[in-house]
């Protein structure tokens, strides 16, 4: 799909998009959003991409390997539970740590965020992965 | 410190590879030295735990099953601790020299460590589910180094017979383990063998049968012994570690270890006592009939597996005794035994008994420490093995149980012995002397550290039988053997006692074995045909193919490459066992039919909603079906923002707008139009199918709803499922957004098997699509 107008709208939509995407992941705990929801957007973001440059463009221009994201975000979700058992408790039991910031009043940060963030690791590997390989299938010819 | 002796040889499992790429063969010795560091600090136990000291440290793990990771060190696990790590500290010595060159010699000595550590585990626990785990990491270590050769096809039946045989036999000894737990009301191994009143325990007959089942495949008992002669296809330094010095006495150990609670019964002493007894008839009787070095090495090692097991089965505080001296003289000698067979087989390419012969001669070093430790095999004074048979022998005459007469054993175990002799001639002479002998005449001896090893366990062979060695270790013996025995028993050893029966059965075992191997050519022939009729294989063999013959049927029954069957088994599976759970279970279901209060615009998008449905299903063309779907979708997502669900609204937005870039891709190649091939009853069943799904999940919908009659939640008071969760979610995990906190905290393990399912799923599909571009290029290139 070789299209001027594709590539230069998405050209100016991937860092909104990929913004959006954070935005959403790290806003989830209070408003709708989270780490599903988030790797989806990014994932379209980096799939429309994908019809407007083509899979080949898609691997070089980023300076990680997909489906290295998998293993990453499950292993971070992991970890995210063993912060549990480091404090006596079981596998997965949150843990907060809350302090008070200076102009923004008191923070919560705790390992359901770290979890998160490796679901949405996952999901966008996941997503990618899956589209990119199907889409640089050469006797498929869908670029 | 104990649980850091254990963890150093997983560590040195870690650290083999690294080590050997940077210091090359020094990494041989280095780790050679630091296992020798760990057998230097057991050692360094060994007088306080002679004296009944037990070191002992205990972590919670599932406290809920009773099950804790607790160690323990006491006279038995120390026994089998110091031929673990003393034998390691040798063979992996020898084992740096004889893989010399081999690229593979680092992941070799890493499975070692693998193993060593899975041992010291098995030996130390003092919890049956520790036990246990460790227990099957020995059997996977031993699967990693039988099929070590892995390009070797008998390399790998051998691995995956060993596997199946004694994981079978473990899966047996977890279920009876269990049961002994429950029965005993305590894991703790120290805790279960002070207990008294285990025997009359309506369950005792299945426990004991269960981990006598474990037992026995582990040490190669009749009839499980048919693994060990084809694990001998491991390197030959892993056959003398595992399958032979160590290994595959996990079994004995665990027999040991448990007879303070389980022996004394008629059931123990029959099964355990017969068992041993024939396994080391019918193994001795084999390896005379073996040619090949190792083989017979094999059939000779479980033989003196049986002679220990039978020395358990008897449970004596005498028979104890015995069986602790036979361990320690059969893991000494055995093991150097393997180590010499392996020089021979590196230095003249062979290890047929019918193409050796006269190696005294080129191999002079090698052909001495060889007599030592042969003689040790054989029973001879004044060799270490000489006071285990005697040992064997005094048992035999005046301390069996009823049920076990006298006569058998000590005519079992006289016959053992002519059949000992016997062997260890038509080892020693066939290998080292012979006047056909071929000439190898550019055979030299190996390499220094090689012998190392072989010499010095015959030295200790030696050694042992004499003060102060004999008088250090008849310590540590009694050690174990109260232990095993459940109270104290005193062991003292000499070689001379006068003339007494067990000296004259000696003597009289000595020459008829002398006179068997005179004879052996028209008996090794006689039995060439008759081993060839036992064939225990026969059976596994068989099994292997039935189960196999099973995987395929089951496999193209189920497996029918259709999405269509998939989801028709998924979603039938999925109405039995819900509609089950509703039928049987509590909870209420209110259905109300009337649609007062519904807003009109809901009513009318639920109408839609379902029109668009049936189209879906009704049109024939494709690019209708998708975009009826997506109106589907859509109506779904509008329901999703009615009813306060923007997570839920986001996600099915964001699947619609994927779902519509995938189809994009791959829209231009598929059929424009359905093919109509489903029958007219299929279609029944379909439509069955879909009504029972749509019933089943509105009936659960209102079962979870918040609304009027749902599913209490068990953990609150009255309170309903989403009750619970909309009250926790902010006091509990500071998130007020229920549904991401029950994504990620409340219900964060199933979200952790659903990424783990995601990731699993793309491995699925990149080899689907990779796998099938890699059959085209091997097409392209056949035609």
């Amino acid at each position: 799909m070789n299209s001027l107008i594709l590539r230069a709208t998405i050209r100016l939509m991937f860092p909104v998009l990929l913004l959006f995407s954070l935005f959403m992941l790290f806003r989830g705990h209070n408003a709708p959003g989270g780490g599903f929801i988030g790797g989806l957007v990014a994932a379209a973001a980096i799939l429309t991409q994908l019809l407007a440059v083509g899979p080949e463009q898609i691997r070089q221009s980023f300076p990680f390997t997909f489906r290295h994201l998998l293993p990453i975000g499950l292993l971070t979700a992991i970890a995210a539970g063993l912060l549990g058992i480091l404090q006596g408790k079981a596998f997965l039991t949150g843990v907060w740590v809350i302090f008070t910031l200076l102009g923004v009043g008191e923070v919560k940060i705790g390992s359901p965020l770290l979890f998160d963030i490796g679901v949405y690791l996952v999901v966008i590997g996941m997503t990618v992965e899956i589209i990119v390989t199907m889409a640089e299938e050469e006797s498929w010819k869908l670029f | 410190m104990l649980i850091i002796a254990l963890f150093s040889a997983f560590l040195l499992a870690l650290v083999t590879l690294p080590a050997y790429r940077w210091l090359g063969q020094r990494a041989t010795w280095l780790l050679s030295a630091a296992t020798a560091v760990l057998f230097g600090w057991f050692l360094w136990q060994a007088p306080a735990v002679s004296t009944g000291h037990v070191l002992s440290v205990t972590y919670p793990w599932i406290p809920r099953l009773n099950a804790a990771f607790a160690l323990r060190l006491d006279g038995l696990s120390l026994l089998f601790a110091l031929l673990v790590t003393g034998i390691g500290a040798l063979i992996i010595l020898y084992g740096g020299y004889y893989l010399g060159d081999d690229a593979d010699l680092s992941r070799f000595q890493s499975y070692m460590f693998l193993f060593m550590g899975s041992m010291l585990g098995v030996v130390l626990a003092d919890d049956l589910v520790t036990l246990f785990v460790f227990w099957e990491l020995t059997s996977v270590s031993s699967y990693l180094l039988i099929g070590f050769r892995h390009e070797d096809e008998k390399a790998r039946y051998g691995a995956l017979k060993a596997l199946l045989i004694t994981g079978g036999g473990g899966l047996a000894m977890l279920a009876g383990l269990v049961m002994l737990g429950m029965a005993g009301g305590s894991f703790r191994i120290g805790e279960l063998i002070t207990q008294t009143a285990l025997s009359t325990h309506p369950l005792y007959t299945a426990f004991v049968l269960l981990i006598l089942l474990g037992a026995f495949t582990k040490s190669a008992q009749v009839p499980f012994h048919i693994w060990l002669p084809d694990a001998m296809t491991a390197p030959t330094p892993a056959s003398g570690y595992l399958h032979s010095a160590t290994m595959v006495k996990a079994g004995i150990y665990l027999l040991a270890r448990l007879q303070p609670a389980l022996g004394g019964t008629d059931l123990w002493h029959l099964v355990v006592g017969i068992v041993g007894l024939v396994t080391m008839l019918l193994a001795a009787y084999l390896a005379f009939g073996q040619n090949d070095l190792k083989a017979l090495l094999a059939y000779t090692t479980i033989s003196s597996l049986g002679w220990a097991v039978a020395l358990i089965g008897i449970g004596s505080s005498l028979a104890l005794k015995a069986a602790m001296v036979v361990i320690v003289a059969h893991s000494v000698y055995k093991a150097a035994l393997f180590l010499l067979v392996g020089i021979v087989e590196h230095e003249t390419g062979t290890r047929d008994l019918r193409q050796l012969g006269g190696l005294a001669r080129v191999l002079p070093v090698t052909a001495v420490v060889a007599a030592l430790v042969t003689m040790s095999m054989a029973g001879l004074p004044p060799l270490f093995g000489f006071l285990a048979k005697e040992t064997l022998f005094e048992t035999a005459l005046t301390a069996t149980p009823a049920v076990l007469p006298a006569l058998w054993v000590a005519g079992a175990a006289f016959v053992m012995a002519i059949f000992a002799v016997a062997y260890s001639l038509l080892f020693y002479f066939g290998v080292f002397f012979g006047s056909d002998a071929p000439s190898f005449d550019e055979v030299h001896e190996p390499a220094w550290p090689m012998l190392l090893g072989p010499a010095i366990l015959a030295a200790l062979s030696v050694l042992l039988a004499f003060p102060p060695l004999r008088t250090a270790s008849t310590e540590l013996l009694a050690a174990a053997a109260s232990q095993s025995y459940g109270d104290a028993v005193s062991v003292s050893l000499a070689l001379w006692h006068g003339i007494t029966t067990p000296l004259l059965m000696t003597i009289a075992a000595v020459a008829s074995g002398v006179v068997l191997w005179a004879v052996r050519k028209p008996v090794r022939r006689w039995q060439a045909g008759a081993i060839a009729r036992i064939r225990l294989d026969v059976l596994y063999d068989g099994s292997i193919t039935l189960l196999n013959r099973l995987a395929t049927g089951l496999t193209a029954r189920f497996q029918t490459g259709t999405l269509s069957d998939y989801l028709l088994m998924i979603l039938g599976a999925m109405i039995v066992l819900v509609s089950y759970a509703m039928i049987t279970g509590s909870g209420t279901i209110t259905v109300s039919t009337s649609l007062a209060g519904i807003p009109t615009f809901e009513l009318l998008a639920a109408v839609l909603m379902i029109l668009s449905a049936v189209a879906v299903a009704g049109t024939s063309t494709r690019l209708g079906a998708i975009a009826a779907l997506g109106v589907v979708g859509f109506f779904m997502t509008l329901f999703f923002v009615i009813y306060s669900g923007p997570d839920l609204a986001l996600t099915q937005l964001m699947v619609e707008t994927l779902t519509v870039i995938l189809l994009l891709l791959v829209f231009y190649f598929l059929p424009r139009v359905f093919e109509d091939r489903s029958t007219r009853l299929a279609r029944f069943r379909d439509i069955a199918i879909a009504a029972g799904v749509g019933t089943l999940v509105t009936l659960l919908t209102l079962m979870v709803s918040p609304l009027e009659g749902g599913v209490v939640a068990s953990q609150s008071e009255g309170l309903t499922v989403s009750e619970f969760f909309l009250q926790q979610s902010v006091p509990a995990a500071f998130g007020e957004n229920v549904v991401n906190v029950i994504l990620v905290d409340f219900r964060a393990l199933d979200t952790l098997g659903e990424i783990t399912v995601l990731v699993i799923a793309v491995l699925g599909a990149y080899a689907l699509v990779k796998l099938r571009l890699s059959d085209d290029h091997d097409a392209e290139d056949g035609s």
